[in-house]
């Protein structure tokens, strides 16, 4: 039997002394234990849909927002309250209804904003997960809380970042590995796909009816232009810089950002003399940012309108891509990723300061600086419906933030549904 | 800890320019690089952690000598004594550890920051570059052969390699057991297994980049413990046997005595063992042992008394 415990402690840190190998060891194993951010964990910010028809940059008969997040998709009802009563107009809330909530398979996580498809029985829901997969669900039909079981996209090899466009009957998702893929909007079989990209496709692509085509940034430093319907390669353009976001097209103009911090006019209709793999003469402008571009443009009235990583907001002319005006908050530092919103002249910005910002279109000068998003940054797309300014943060108690036009002042929150809510909706009266 | 970590991601970032854009490449370069620059203060932590070896029969002498709490101050008063005349720094073997820390955490974080693979890993990185030029580069080419880099290792061969890389390289580190009843042999014994294993499970859902970090530093570790002529290869299939001088010393040991000078209940409740009767041995003869091991006479300390003298005032203080 020993006696004196407590001269344990003192062995062992003597031992430690003798031997700082093996403490070299073990405080390499203690900055294993507390560096658990190295674990591959899936990470991204709310994606965020207004299912409503967009006139001058706000959402004028919206009744519902559709978001993503982790291992959740839901509805808010932007005409109820929390518990479910029907507000009057000009009636305040300081919280909505959930309306539907339903949950991915095998815990799939989905950040990504959800692509909306409008049918007779009702909307169809599309959005692409972490875990390889695309679902589609059905929040008007059948069971509600899981997606559809006979809607079956075969899963990639590697997680879907990127949101996916619906058109006709075909859904076009990026991958987050490499390529893009053709799904049929009936059955969620493959009909076609492109592998050709060296880095995953982290944004939605946009499709030019005119010529048939589907135009998307990638990250591995190019702009693709594929046949809509047989995905085969058009042409390709080497940028420089990584693309993440959705590229804007306007009368045959591309208008994307870099992560290279550059903004980039590209002529998508012009004819190129040089080959397909690298038409470089299609680059019309640049436009040298302050900080990596993440977020898609805004094109109003000949002025091209985004942020960039440095908390700048730009506002340049489309044609000739002189700066007309820039600015930022030099008090709270915070990058600009989502979408800007621009609407009455106003355009606004969420910034990673957790904080919205409203500036003058025309001079942009300050107009509003919202109240704080109060637990976490503001990462995703800013939109305007009616007269609230919607933004998603990085918050789970408040995922979803409404803010008003006018004043920037906070109007209402939800927060992500538990697993409880998903439930509890599934049974719940349609 | 970004200030650790920025600059790291630039040497990332260069010598990923530098090397072709092979990534693999660069994180074993960049661990080989890290090595280097390290390597004099491994090496003096090394030497120190050997002197400290050397002089641990007679710091155990001494602790067997001042036995309980109310000897500590007198232990503590003789180990810097014997610290002084053997000219060694107690501290030396800790202070090249603690300067190493933040290059490991520095390197670490770089390589775990450049594998970005989800979109806000990637949007974090954007402010930590402190050459924006570099931001042409990103996102980094991260696959290499079945792997990709930013990814665990689907089909567990990384892995098993850091499982089998960390053991070998904590089995050659491990040092002579003076004192195969020593609990911090237990320790080092069972960390020499279980590290490995933890980092092993680690690294199952580690993005893969780290895990070829982790394979090159131990590999590179053993090297340059074997450029040092420390490896002791025994130790890797066989378990440690005690250190010469521990053994000659517990050989040579005279028979135990039959009284010890002070009175410890203790000892004479626990002391079973012959582990234990060698122990109160060894600590009876002390200024004799001290003399043998040691090789030369003990310097004055620095009031001008010698240890044996100080100790045993404490003593008689008792």
């Amino acid at each position: 039997m020993r006696l004196s415990p407590l001269n344990r402690p003192f062995r062992a840190l003597a031992a430690a002394r003798r031997a700082p190998a093996r403490a070299a060891t073990l405080l390499i194993g203690l900055l294993l234990l507390t560096s658990c951010t190295a674990l591959v964990l899936p990470e991204s910010w709310a994606g965020l849909t207004v299912d409503g028809t967009l006139q001058d940059g706000r959402y004028t008969d919206a009744r519902y927002v559709y978001v993503a997040y982790r291992d959740v998709i839901f509805r808010i009802d932007l005409t109820r309250d929390a518990a479910g009563r029907v507000l009057e107009p000009n009636q305040r809330s300081t919280d909505r209804f959930v309306d539907w909530a339903a949950r991915a398979t095998n815990n799939g996580q989905m950040f990504a904003a959800p692509a909306l498809e409008r049918r007779e029985e009702g909307v169809r829901v599309y959005v692409g997960s972490y875990n390889h997969s695309v679902y589609a669900f059905a929040p008007d039909a059948g069971v509600r809380n899981v997606p559809l079981p006979n809607w079956i996209a075969p899963p990639g090899k590697e997680k879907v970042i990127g949101e996916a466009l619906v058109h006709g009957d075909r859904l076009y998702v990026g991958q987050g590995d490499r390529g893009i893929k053709a799904f049929s909007t009936a059955t969620g079989a493959l009909l076609a796909q492109f592998d050709g990209t060296s880095f995953g496709v982290w944004s939605a692509p946009v499709l030019d009816e005119a010529r048939n085509a589907l135009y998307f940034g990638s990250m591995d430093r190019h702009i693709y232009a594929l046949n809509a319907q047989t995905l085969e390669l058009l042409w390709r353009v080497e940028v420089g810089g990584a693309v993440a976001a959705t590229p804007l097209l306007h009368e045959g103009i591309l208008y994307f950002g870099t992560l290279t911090s550059e903004l980039i006019a590209l002529d998508a209709h012009a004819d190129s003399r040089l080959p397909i793999a690298n038409q470089s003469d299609r680059i019309l402008r640049r436009y040298k940012t302050e900080g990596w571009v993440w977020s898609t443009p805004v094109l109003v009235d000949g002025t091209l309108y985004f942020g960039d990583l440095r908390g700048f907001v730009h506002a340049i002319d489309a044609a000739t891509f002189n700066p007309r005006w820039k600015a930022n908050d030099p008090e709270r530092r915070g990058g600009i990723r989502g979408r800007v919103a621009v609407v009455d002249g106003r355009v606004i910005a969420g910034s990673e300061s957790k904080h919205l910002r409203a500036y003058n279109a025309q001079s942009g000068a300050l107009i509003w600086t919202s109240s704080p998003a109060e637990a976490e940054r503001i990462l995703g797309d800013v939109v305007v419906v009616d007269e609230m300014v919607i933004t998603t943060t990085k918050s789970e108690e408040r995922l979803v933030v409404a803010y008003d036009l006018l004043s920037g002042g906070r109007l209402w929150s939800v927060r992500k549904p538990s697993q409880d809510d998903v439930n509890r909706l599934a049974q719940a009266p349609r | 800890m970004d200030f650790l970590t920025d600059p790291f991601i630039v040497v990332m970032l260069a010598l990923y320019r530098l090397l072709g854009e092979n990534l693999v490449l660069a994180i074993i370069v960049f661990t080989v690089l890290s090595r280097i620059v390290t390597y004099p203060l491994m090496r003096q932590q090394l030497k120190s952690s050997k002197r400290m070896r050397e002089i641990a029969p007679k710091l155990q002498a001494l602790r067997e000598q001042y036995k309980g709490p109310q000897n500590r101050e007198a232990l503590a008063r003789a180990q810097m004594d014997l610290y002084r005349e053997e000219g060694i720094n107690p501290m030396a073997g800790c202070l090249p550890l603690l300067i190493q820390m933040p290059i490991l955490f520095g390197l670490y974080g770089a390589i775990y920051a450049t594998l970005a693979t989800t979109p806000l890993q990637f949007l974090d990185i954007q402010n930590r570059l402190l050459i924006p030029d570099l931001s042409a580069m990103l996102p980094l080419k991260n696959q290499f052969l079945w792997l990709n880099l930013g990814q665990p290792d689907p089909f567990f061969v990384l892995p098993v390699l850091v499982v089998v890389s960390t053991w070998l390289q904590s089995k050659i580190m491990m040092p002579p057991v003076t004192d195969p009843k020593d609990p911090s042999a237990a320790v080092s014994r069972n960390m020499t297994t279980i590290m490995p294993l933890m980092v092993g499970l680690f690294s199952l859902s580690f993005a893969s980049g780290l895990s070829v970090y982790w394979v090159a530093s131990n590999i590179v570790g053993i090297a340059q413990y074997a450029l040092m002529g420390q490896v002791d290869w025994r130790n890797v299939f066989k378990a440690p046997k005690p250190a010469p001088a521990a053994e000659a010393k517990s050989s040579s040991a005279p028979a135990p005595a039959p009284q010890p000078r002070r009175k410890e209940p203790e000892v004479a409740t626990a002391t079973a063992t012959s582990g234990k009767k060698r122990k109160l041995s060894e600590a009876m003869q002390r200024p004799a042992t001290l003399g043998a091991a040691g090789g030369s006479r003990p310097a004055p300390s620095s009031s001008g008394k010698s240890t044996p003298s100080k100790a045993g005032k404490a003593r008689k203080k008792k």
